[in-house]
């Protein structure tokens, strides 16, 4: 099982994500924006990284540029939580490094679907 | 990673086993230690047993290499191979160019 | 696997409220014309989440009226679009409903529609798209029945494709998993290994992928390497081959045919998943079943910052090394370990005070909980008074009881609400005085001793001494009299009923008198005080305990009874010099200390006990302050001073006059906390009635 980090400034949908993963099985760090998890990727490897776009301090965005300089995060899976708000920021977030996306609303099963497309 | 290339001194085998994560993070590793095997020239044999998930960067880097030994006349086999590694290989097509066709458990 | 989403819809609820909270303030502080990147981007972020948010929980009333909000927002983020005022009170409009909305959603009851979609058709005008709501409403894309007996996949990634992460065994496991897949891969590109850069993809394949599946599903499965490869996507005909011939009209899937040829042998690169609005259908959960009976969850919890629980988690490991410690200490005791088992005591207490300390720290929070309703209330009251008021706040970040914050809420409304109404004079009149004609609310806060202060003052018009005090007299409340204090005049109006504004107004209510506040106060074992200079406004003061649960106490013994009096009501103690005394009228007793007359308040007289001695020079005199007034409290000796935990008489036994409280001591006998303003009051009613203004 994967072992994951969750990215989101909502405590509701850190609260969400994080129940579904780990009743799935997973490990989860959570951080409630970007350079929250910067910081803890600096000192911890993930195999797959979930996170917000729009975030305080950091955004989603930069985050994934940041964590793509990492050594251990250069092939690392980013998948960005976006809302339904068209390709801009889909295209945004895969010139910045990410995988992919999931795109809000999402329930736990299609969450679920999704991380199984990049971990397991 | 890959473990060295160890050489059985009857034999002259050259003997890598494959990381548990066979993946892009460590292509570059296993490509470099499959270039030595070619360049040893010797039989090798290869341990997949381990691997618990092998990409699409991993698998190629296995084809090239097997092409390269056929051309080349280097012997290789499989010592063992984990369902994962084979049934990634055969998703991607090339069960066959790594020779894993006849292993596949 | 079945996840219950209700749990995470207080949490959801509780955020949403803070981030309405947040949009109002930087709504409030924002002018035309004038945008701040930063505050754009908070309020922005914060209807952002609400929307995200109620969209997942299944609030799809909330979201699809939040969405409108968000995009005015972006649309001034991007700065396409003015800040007017319009658009500011229209934004104040849509945080009022979206806080309906929610309160309804907690709450299960219905909201008034009608309020929410007048606001929410403001939003759309401006947007200037009633339109764009019917297109959304339109039905989703034409989900084509017939599927294909399969299809032709012919994939060439890009070199960089597997950088990001994406890999090409996964996405044919899930098309594997769709149907019988066929894979053949082209080695055209593979290069030798001593060319090969290992990251990056040089293999291309052509599947043919058997059984039914809608194209959307494939579309999915290459929705995040769309541009970062080849992809051509076509039927095959029935029996597995290409079906190139058929005319495009008759394509199942009219998005294939929009790709150009389907010639297996050169692939049309595939600008595939074209936008197209909503593709993939996920409105069966939208309406998400949406249970009513959700209990008010509002007073059951509390957010904590991790950082407080590490604390604690911390100490109790402290706490756990020292009792084990002292437990093999135990075990085989001797003198000789007398000091350190005195260490171990004394670590033990320290942690336990720590402990104390932190976990009381969990149940605080800063008053700008209760002061942030305040901004849009003055702004409203202004514009329904016409009058000008800048509100002022400081010591936001003190820091008091939960409960306490709760409970204190009202009062406060009220005390703000008066100073806008009552206190604040109309810019003309104003001007007529020679003042600005723009009047300050200050509210402030701040730690004294084991209380938070919160004065709520204004520069206005002040109280009418003449006007309260002929009300009392009219109310018979006092006989008249010039003898009176301002702060004993002023007192009146925390009196039932009292009210001396000319005209009641809608905005101070009626109901609710400051008696009201002032008995709120004093239930949470506070007081208040006022003071007013004519023409230069009036000082409310509000005084509470930091928390309800544990008070500083000064133990004393009366007879074989302990008693606590709260510390912070003590001002002295001394020992009684007989000619200081005086007695008025047989019954009461003042002492003279310095300039003042206090009465005394003999304890076992006040409880019935039976005392060492009844004579004054044998005991001791505690001199307290509750309610604005002093006393000398008579008791027969002083203990130890110590933090005690309150137990409430009320809820165990029930409610005792002069006593608020109980404690359970060290040695397991129980002690009374003395009310001081309740024994104060006792003892004047008990006769003492005019001993206090006599002395003053």
């Amino acid at each position: 099982m994967a072992n994951i980090l969750a990215v989101d400034d909502s405590a509701s949908m850190r609260q969400m994500v994080v129940f579904t993963l780990r009743g799935a099985g997973h490990q989860v760090t959570e951080a409630a924006d970007g350079q929250a998890a910067l910081d803890l990727a600096k000192r911890q490897r993930f195999d797959l990284v979930l996170s917000d776009v729009n975030m305080p301090r950091m955004d989603g965005i930069t985050l994934a540029r940041e964590l793509r300089a990492l050594p251990a995060f250069k092939f690392t899976p980013i998948l960005m939580l976006t809302t339904e708000g068209g390709m801009g920021k889909k295209q945004e977030g895969k010139a910045a490094g990410a995988t992919g996306w999931i795109v809000k609303p999402f329930n736990p099963e299609q969450l679920l679907a999704t991380i199984k497309k990049v971990v397991g | 990673m890959s473990d060295e290339t160890s050489e059985n001194e009857a034999e002259t085998v050259s003997h890598i086993v494959c990381d548990e994560m066979l993946d892009i993070a460590v292509a570059g590793e296993l490509r470099a230690h499959l270039l030595e095997a070619l360049e040893a020239k010797q039989p090798v044999t290869l341990d997949g047993g381990a691997v618990e998930r092998a990409d699409t960067a991993a698998l190629q880097v296995l084809a090239a290499f097997f092409q390269d030994a056929r051309s080349q006349d280097i012997d290789v086999q499989w010592s063992s191979v984990s369902a994962a590694l084979s049934r990634a290989a055969e998703l991607l097509g090339i069960a066959d160019i790594l020779a894993l066709k006849m292993k596949a458990a | 696997m079945s996840i219950d989403m209700e749990q995470f819809k207080a949490t959801f609820i509780e955020e949403s409220l803070e981030g309405l909270d947040i949009m109002e303030s930087v709504l409030l502080e924002m002018q035309p014309g004038a945008a701040d990147a930063e505050e754009v981007d908070n309020i922005f972020r914060a209807a952002h989440s609400i929307k995200g948010g109620s969209a997942t929980f299944g609030f799809s009333d909330i979201s699809n009226f939040t969405h409108v909000v968000e995009t005015l927002l972006d649309q001034i983020r991007a700065g396409e679009r003015e800040v007017t005022q319009e658009a500011i009170d229209l934004f104040l409009k849509s945080v009022d409903c979206i806080r309906d909305m929610l309160a309804g959603a907690q709450e299960g009851f219905e909201i008034n529609l009608d309020q929410v979609a007048e606001v929410k058709a403001g939003l759309d005008r401006m947007l200037g798209s009633v339109a764009q709501a019917a297109a959304e409403a339109g039905p989703e894309a034409q989900d084509d029945a017939t599927a294909a007996s399969g299809w032709q996949i012919v994939f060439k990634p890009f070199p960089d494709m597997l950088r990001s992460g994406n890999d090409v065994v996964r996405l044919f496991r899930e098309l594997d998993e769709m149907g019988e897949m066929k894979v053949e891969v082209d080695l055209e590109g593979l290069p030798a290994l001593v060319d090969m850069e290992p990251e990056e993809a040089c293999l291309s394949w052509t599947l043919a992928l058997h059984g039914e599946i809608d194209r959307e599903q494939i579309d999915e499965v290459f929705e995040w390497v769309d541009g970062d490869c080849e992809l051509s996507i076509v039927p095959l005909g029935g029996d597995g081959a290409v079906a190139a011939e058929i005319p495009a009209s008759e394509t199942p899937a009219p998005e294939a045919a929009a790709d150009g040829p389907a010639q297996a042998a050169s692939p049309a690169p595939l600008q595939a998943a074209p936008e197209a609005g909503e593709r993939r259908s996920r409105g069966d959960r939208r309406q998400g079943e949406r249970r009513k009976n959700r209990a008010s969850s509002e007073n059951s919890s509390i957010r904590v910052g991790i950082d407080k629980v590490d604390a604690l988690i911390n100490l109790v490991g402290e706490l756990v090394i020292t009792q084990s410690m002292l437990g093999q200490l135990g075990e085989d005791f001797s003198m000789d370990k007398v000091e350190r088992l005195k260490d171990g005591l004394a670590e033990l207490e320290r942690n336990t005070r720590e402990l104390q300390e932190n976990v009381m720290s969990i149940r605080m929070l800063p008053i700008s909980f209760a002061f942030n309703r305040f901004p849009r209330m003055v702004h409203d009251l202004c514009g329904k008074l016409g009058k000008k008021i800048e509100l002022k706040m400081s010591g936001e970040q003190t820091e008091l009881d939960k409960t306490v914050m709760e409970k204190i809420g009202d009062p406060l409304v009220h005390l703000v609400r008066n100073a806008v109404d009552h206190g604040i004079e109309t810019p003309e009149a104003r001007l007529q005085a020679g003042k600005p004609e723009t009047g300050t609310v200050h509210l402030n806060a701040y730690h004294q001793g084991g209380n938070i202060l919160i004065e709520i003052s204004d520069d206005g018009a002040g109280l009418n001494r003449e006007r309260i005090l002929a009300k009392a007299i009219e109310r018979g409340l006092t006989s008249g009299g010039d003898n009176l204090s301002d702060a004993e005049v002023f007192d009146f109006l925390f009196q039932p009923g009292f009210s001396t504004a000319e005209v009641v107004s809608d905005v101070s209510g009626r109901g609710v008198g400051m008696d009201v506040v002032k008995r709120n106060i004093t239930a949470l074992g506070g007081a208040i005080d006022v003071e007013s200079r004519p023409g230069n406004g009036s000082t409310f003061t509000i005084r509470l305990p930091l928390t309800l649960a544990i008070l500083d106490g000064q133990l004393v013994r009366v007879g074989e009874q302990t008693f606590i009096i709260p510390l912070v009501s003590i001002i002295e103690s001394l020992q009684v010099e007989p000619v200081r005394v005086n007695a008025i009228a047989g019954s009461a007793e003042l002492y003279k200390l310095r300039d003042d007359y206090l009465p005394i308040i003999r304890l076992y007289d006040a409880f019935g006990l039976k005392p060492d001695s009844t004579n004054l020079e044998d005991g001791l005199l505690v001199v307290v302050e509750g309610h604005g007034q002093q006393a000398g409290l008579l008791v027969d000796d002083l203990l130890a001073q110590q933090q005690v935990v309150i137990k409430s008489l009320e809820t165990n036994f029930k409610k005792v006059g002069g006593i608020s409280g109980a404690t359970i001591l060290g040695d397991g006998t129980v002690a009374l906390i003395v009310d001081i303003g309740g024994i104060i009051e006792l003892s004047q009613n008990g006769g003492h009635k005019r001993a206090n203004s006599a002395a003053a």
